[in-house]
């Protein structure tokens, strides 16, 4: 008990032990809200892209049907800082029909963000 | 501490319980920021797991759009497909007929997660400039009147020319604001799925799920009885007694179904829903009517004057020994297609497709009988074995008089005959 009553009051350079566990513990409170949060900043910014890229991946798919082109393409999207890559392999279902993988990518890392896999009736362009 | 609770040889553990219970708050709120983001990142993958059986089972479609029926022969087959070949996205597939249209399935399965989608879709426009076909006989098209062809003709090797009819000559500019060519002695070959498919409902070999009497149907619903009919199922109402559809039985027909009975069907009201297919050897539509039906008889369809049929519909008689009829009244208006099938053209007994004074089709006209157009548009397709116009006087072979075909006013996205030279189907809604 004597012991314990000295190593709490015990003074290294006029700070008690108390004192250096109650910072300690306000430091580590602090240092978890900061990591939680920051790690939810992430996801939702994560998520924020993912529902960017998503939708740009839609616009890309309907834009293909429409235009009935079916030839690869990258198209960068400065606003979002999102690249679109199209991709075009013949199906082995069916002749008239083509695989289409459209994938975004951020632009700076070049980090894959979603990638999709569609196929195409590409009857069109005969 | 204070030195008297020191001298009273007690521990003063306030900082071991401060650090304590940081501790376990800091735990608490690391439990919930985890379980926040897991939760976060499960609804995530969950919304892109939907989002791929949703591209799947579109792609699903896309296949059944760009194979041919006959390719894989699935008049009634489900099959399930591995879309990339790479074991991870499965469809499963059906395609059914619905009349002149076929509905296309697609379910993508992953897991217990499964994404359904399900299109009515029908041809593509067959030679969308095309305006006129007519087969090749030893008689040329005449056109009298305020007659306007404003496409290409496929024409008897007699060609076109003017005529003077019932105190009437040509009044246009040009007898064709296209371009001719020769027709062959037949019209063009409707695709053999579409064929058969349309040939099951004159023959009673069409598929249905759930066979009710139209009798019992009425009772039921008059007592306000649940009818326990599977979902998506394909339920055939019918009588052997003559069916009239007015207001209020109508109005009991709540969900798209076949309407068959064995002597006439009387459609007279709009409250019918949409896309129904009516069965019976007679069928006569009043002009109150305002619906998408298709309607198959093997005596005689008769659109009333002033009847407006919406798209996708369709007008289909079979002739065999008898001369079927199918007449559209005055200021009717049609959004489909008209189908006269024989086997042959005969010397008499053929059947005829009556298009009356003001009325307007809006789509196709497939005659392989006789077809008569006087006073009338066709913003579409003609096709026809030969042309007739049965004035008070007499009887003219192959005569247009005061009659306009445009097949640009056709809307691209129509779709109903699919020939054999066609290929590729639309989808309708």
């Amino acid at each position: 008990m004597k012991k314990n009553k000295f190593i709490l009051n015990a003074k290294l350079n006029g700070v008690t032990l108390t004192e250096v566990l109650v910072a300690m513990s306000l430091l580590g409170i602090v240092l978890t809200f900061s990591m939680l949060i920051s790690e939810r900043v992430l996801t939702e910014t994560s998520q924020d892209y993912t529902v960017k890229s998503q939708v740009l991946l839609d616009e890309t798919l309907a834009a293909v049907k429409a235009k009935a082109v079916y030839v690869d393409f990258e198209e960068i999207k400065e606003e979002d800082g999102l690249l679109v890559k199209a991709t075009f392999n013949q199906s082995i279902l069916a002749t008239d029909l083509l695989e289409l993988e459209l994938s975004v990518y951020d632009e700076k890392s070049s980090t894959l963000i979603l990638a999709q896999k569609h196929l195409i009736n590409a009857q069109e362009r005969n | 501490m204070s030195v008297q609770e020191q001298q009273k040889g007690r521990l003063n553990g306030y900082a071991l319980y401060v650090v304590l219970m940081v501790a376990v708050l800091i735990a608490l709120f690391s439990s919930a920021f985890i379980l926040v983001t897991f939760y976060y990142k499960s609804v995530e993958d969950k919304v892109q797991l939907e989002r791929k059986l949703i591209a799947n089972a579109n792609s699903g479609i896309e296949y059944l759009l760009s194979t041919d029926d006959s390719e894989r022969n699935s008049f009634d087959q489900k099959n399930y497909l591995d879309l990339f070949d790479q074991g991870e996205d499965s469809v499963q597939l059906s395609n059914t007929p619905w009349g002149l249209y076929q509905y296309l399935s697609a379910k993508a399965v992953h897991g217990k997660q499964q994404f359904s989608v399900t299109h009515l879709a029908g041809a593509k426009t067959y030679n969308r400039e095309l305006a006129l076909y007519l087969s090749n006989s030893n008689k040329e098209l005449g056109v009298t009147g305020n007659t306007r062809i404003k496409g290409n003709v496929l024409l008897p090797e007699k060609g076109v020319a003017r005529a003077y009819v019932e105190g009437k000559s040509f009044s246009g500019r040009q007898l064709i604001e296209g371009d001719k060519g020769t027709s062959g002695s037949v019209l063009p070959t409707i695709n053999d799925f579409q064929l058969s498919a349309l040939k099951s409902y004159f023959s009673g070999a069409f598929p249905f799920d759930v066979k009710i009497k139209w009798e019992d149907f009425l009772e039921e619903k008059r007592n306000e009885q649940p009818m326990l009919i599977p979902k998506d199922s394909t339920v055939l109402l019918f009588s052997e007694e003559v069916i009239h559809l007015d207001p209020e039985s109508a109005k009991k027909v709540n969900s798209k179904c076949i309407i068959q009975s064995s002597k006439a069907i009387y459609l007279s009201s709009a409250n019918l829903v949409s896309n129904c297919i009516l069965i019976a050897p007679y069928i006569e539509l009043s002009g109150t009517v305002k619906k998408g039906v298709q309607l198959f008889a093997k005596d005689s369809i008769v659109i009333q004057d002033g009847a407006e049929l919406l798209f996708p519909s369709v007008l289909a008689i079979h002739s065999t020994e008898k001369n079927a009829q199918i007449k559209v009244g005055e200021n009717a208006k049609v959004f489909g297609s008209i189908i006269a099938l024989q086997d042959q053209f005969r010397l008499k007994n053929n059947s005829l497709v009556l298009i009356k004074e003001k009325s307007l089709v809006k789509g196709q006209i497939y005659a392989q009988g006789y077809l008569q157009l006087y006073n009338s548009k066709v913003h579409g397709q003609v096709f026809a074995n030969k042309l007739i116009l049965k004035t008070k006087s007499s009887v003219y072979e192959n005569l247009l008089m005061d009659v306009e075909i445009a097949p640009q006013e056709l809307d691209s996205l129509y779709s109903g005959l699919l020939f054999k030279e066609n290929r590729g189907k639309a989808i309708i809604e």
